[in-house]
């Protein structure tokens, strides 16, 4: 099936009333967890996740891409409204987006922001089905050497550059990869770390701690009355129509959004984050009103977000097509995807057509749907904000152990949960990264298993393994040049700064 | 004919709300289970039935479509609850600690039942000692499978390769502990022959994909889950296991058998209970059981799914366990002694 045709195939199927249905409750769920004080994308679609499990196949994945979107969404509208960034990626929003907030034009950051969402959900889709037969050749020359560059290359890769110090990156990483060697180890057939346990053979589920790490702990703060709850000022409905200059000015930087954003999803990394700074940083460079960025400029809005909305669907292309996850929030999607018993993974676009397409389509649909949703309901999502804690702590409480409970109709899940919780409190209160505890569990089983597959495939040969094929030696080479970098930089500038000298 | 691509996946809805349902209500069965109205008859309560895999894939339709022919054969509701985790340890674990009252029944292979506590040796239980048996659903061959363009044109063509090289032939497994991995120890120690195994990270999907990349030269997997790759041109069989005709679904492939090499394992789906059952609710479940998996409805069902009924109930369900287990045995020991 062509590109094209499968696109129209995948249309046609999303559009069946059920399809739409899943996508119109996955954006509403969506942006409805992503609001709620601090939860954010990854605890949000970590407790929405397991109610997925309940559907067919093609309506969870939906539901799910439906949910991501969503909550990426409400996290920069938080970041807006409440100058409170739903995740690292919705940081950038609170620029320019806050200010806007302030000078009186918070309706207008809104709606360019949703807008740009939007039109740059339909570039990057676009560019998917431009780029997609190439991506297909790519991924089926991917073998255990390939993976394990990949997952062990971006595993070193993240720990340098997400943000904040490399301790504070570096330690729960660590942490995160210890963990995922605890269950039943499939090379040997030997339980390892379980102490016995038998339900400890299912290993540490990436849901259970998700939901822990980030939902329990940050219900945690709100009791503890360490989370900001800012009161967020009312505005009517007509500030959310922005002026003829405020849309002009957004044109070109959602373009530029666009393909910067595009871009970065491709890239192994947590794309969206650093597609919303890139972004925010060239709008600084070539901007017109560059000087006006950072008082309430509307290309610091329209840009980044932009940027973060095509490096989402960038960053869903390696998913389906490779399987391997950058972030949190696609890792959850993956697991989702194998619960549903479907392998992502380059076979998928010609074993289960059906699935691979309606869930490429149904991004689509999913931006429209929060595009319809979220404009008239602002002024609702602003009164759940305002939600008394004695409702919602109990309500979340109550959905997230249900969620966990359902993964795997297990109850080690609810006590991963628990400890996880109490463990991602200290965790953040000591300023420690909680999406690298989870990046490492989900690359770690990766790159172990991987490793040994690649080692028993090239009998043992480290470096007949790496050296395996031109795209294994490429991410080997770009890793080091990513590590390296920050250590030659000084190097260059005295070779430069001497070459003046000897030329004076 | 059977299509991965096109299982009916509406069908399967209703069914998996209903799971859901019971999942996100998961305290209210406890509770009822444990006041269940009991006035002597059985079944008078729903029953559960442990599927030790997740939703989809290949084990999970098998014990859907048993339990949705038990509730019409015993007049009872019964729920399927997905409890996955350690190579079906965990769900067995679950079925060998719940009550011996009959409400409690659960699928599993001879790789989790019996296996797994040989493997191990952290297992909770041991089989037959704390189960009653009650049927053996299928007995899918294990395929042994190579890429299309691969130069092996036949099984001998690829025992007489591994003769020139010893060690050189590498196939692929989902794990070095389980039946897909004794068919390999099997033909190893039958053919006298000697080869590498790799276990890949994605189970036997990713296996077929390596192989047909050309990175491994053959995957050992359940024959039903590769006929789609099969049927596409992208995979070729060259053998399959087990002592039934498979020849309608993999017309080119020689039944390991016939090759003159005895390799018993199947991909053996069984339905069991805990151990000490009433003698009446014990009877009663044999008796529903023998009837759907000798039923013709059954039998459809299950060869529409590309599996083969190759069914046991009773006396011969006894023996097929004691034989498979001398089988199994004799698997880990050749696993225990190879260095590759």
């Amino acid at each position: 099936m062509g590109t094209i045709e499968g696109f129209l195939y995948g249309l046609e199927l999303a559009v069946s009333p059920e399809l739409l249905l899943a996508a119109f409750v996955g954006a509403l769920a969506g942006t409805l967890i992503g609001i709620l004080p601090g939860l954010g994308p990854v605890a949000g679609a970590a407790l929405l996740l397991p109610l997925t499990f309940a559907y067919e196949p093609a309506v969870g994945m939906i539901m799910i891409a439906g949910i991501y979107i969503g909550t990426q969404f409400a996290g920069s509208m938080t970041s807006i409204l409440l100058n409170m960034p739903g995740d690292a990626q919705s940081v950038v929003a609170t620029f320019d987006g806050h200010p806007m907030m302030k000078n009186g034009r918070g309706g207008a950051a809104l709606t360019i922001m949703t807008l740009g969402s939007f039109i740059s959900g339909l570039i990057g889709l676009g560019i998917v089905l431009l780029v997609l037969p190439a991506v297909t050749g790519v991924a089926m020359r991917f073998g255990p050497a390939e993976f394990f560059a990949l997952t062990a290359g971006g595993l070193l890769v993240l720990a340098r550059i997400s943000g904040g110090s490399l301790g504070s990156g570096l330690l729960p990483m660590i942490i995160g990869v210890a963990l995922a060697t605890v269950g039943l180890d499939v090379n040997t057939s030997t339980n390892r770390f379980t102490f016995g346990q038998v339900d400890l053979t299912l290993g540490v589920a990436l849901a259970s701690v998700a939901v822990g790490l980030y939902g329990l702990s940050e219900l945690m703060f709100m009791l503890t009355g360490d989370a900001k709850r800012p009161k967020p000022k009312r505005f009517r409905i007509r500030e959310l129509i922005p002026t003829k200059e405020e849309l002009g000015r957004s044109i070109t930087p959602w373009g530029r959004g666009s393909l910067i954003g595009f871009g970065f999803g491709l890239i192994p990394g947590p794309a969206a984050a650093l597609s919303t700074f890139g972004s925010y940083k060239v709008e600084q460079s070539v901007s017109k009103h560059r000087k006006k960025l950072g008082t309430g400029a509307v290309e610091g809005v329209a840009g980044p977000e932009a940027a973060n909305s095509s490096a989402t669907i960038g960053s869903i292309v390696p998913v389906l097509m490779l399987g391997i996850p950058f972030s949190a929030t696609l890792a959850l999607m993956i697991s989702a995807m194998t619960v549903q018993g479907v392998q992502p993974g380059p076979l998928l676009a010609t074993q289960r057509p059906d699935l691979f397409w309606s869930v490429i389509a149904s991004i689509l649909i999913a931006n429209v749907m929060l595009l319809l949703l979220n404009l008239p309901l602002i002024g609702v999502w602003i009164k759940l904000i305002m939600t008394p804690m004695r409702y919602m702590v109990p309500f979340i409480v109550i959905i997230a152990s249900i969620g966990a409970y359902s993964i795997n109709s297990n109850f080690i899940d609810l006590h991963i949960v628990l400890i996880a919780g109490v463990f991602g409190y200290f965790l953040r209160l000591l300023d420690f990264s909680p999406a690298s505890l989870l990046v490492g569990l989900v690359l770690g089983s990766m790159i172990e298993r991987y490793f040994v597959q690649g080692m028993v495939t090239y009998r043992g040969d480290l470096w007949a393994m790496v050296g395996a094929s031109g795209i294994s030696i490429t991410i080997w080479a770009l890793v080091a040049i990513v590590l390296f970098a920050g250590f030659l930089k000084p190097v260059w500038t005295t070779v430069k700064r001497k070459k003046r000298e000897h030329v004076s | 004919m059977y299509s991965p691509t096109s299982r009916p996946a509406d069908s399967r809805t209703g069914k998996r709300n209903r799971r859901a349902l019971m999942a996100s209500m998961a305290v209210v069965p406890l509770i009822l289970a444990g006041c269940g109205a009991d006035d002597g008859e059985y079944p008078s309560d729903s029953i559960e039935y442990i599927v030790p895999y997740n939703p989809g894939g290949g084990a999970d339709p098998v014990g859907r479509q048993f339990v949705q022919m038990l509730e019409t054969e015993l007049d009872a509701n019964g729920n399927v609850i997905n409890v996955p985790g350690g190579d079906e340890a965990v769900g067995i674990t679950q079925l060998a600690n719940a009550d011996a009252d009959g409400y409690t029944l659960g699928l599993g292979t001879s790789g989790g039942f019996v296996a797994q506590p040989l493997v191990t040796g952290e297992a909770q239980y041991e089989t037959p000692a704390d189960f009653t048996p009650l049927a053996k659903m299928s007995g899918t061959p294990y395929g042994l499978f190579v890429s299309p363009d691969s130069e092996y044109e036949t099984l001998d063509d690829l025992i007489e390769a591994a003769k020139q090289n010893p060690g050189d032939i590498q196939i692929s497994t989902p794990a070095r502990m389980g039946n897909p991995a004794f068919v390999i120890y099997f033909l190893e120690e039958q053919a006298d022959i000697e080869v590498s195994l790799v276990t890949t990270a994605g189970g036997t999907g990713e296996a077929a994909l390596e192989v047909m990349s050309g990175r491994l030269d053959a995957v050992v997997g359940n024959a039903s889950g590769q006929l789609g790759l099969v049927e596409s041109g992208d995979l070729r069989a060259l053998a399959y296991s087990g002592p039934e005709d498979y020849s309608d679904f993999l017309p080119d492939a020689v039944r390991f058998d016939e090759a003159g090499y005895e390799i018993p394992f199947t991909s053996d789906y069984m339905t069991m209970a805990p151990a000490g059952l009433d003698e009446d609710v014990a009877s009663a479940l044999r008796e529903a059981s023998d009837a759907i998996v000798t039923s013709e409805e059954w039998e459809e069902w299950a060869r529409g799914q590309g599996t083969l009924p190759h069914v046991a109930t009773g006396e011969e369900l006894d023996t097929y366990l004691e034989d498979i287990k001398a089988g199994i045995e004799h698997g880990i020991e050749l696993g225990n002694d190879r260095e590759n």
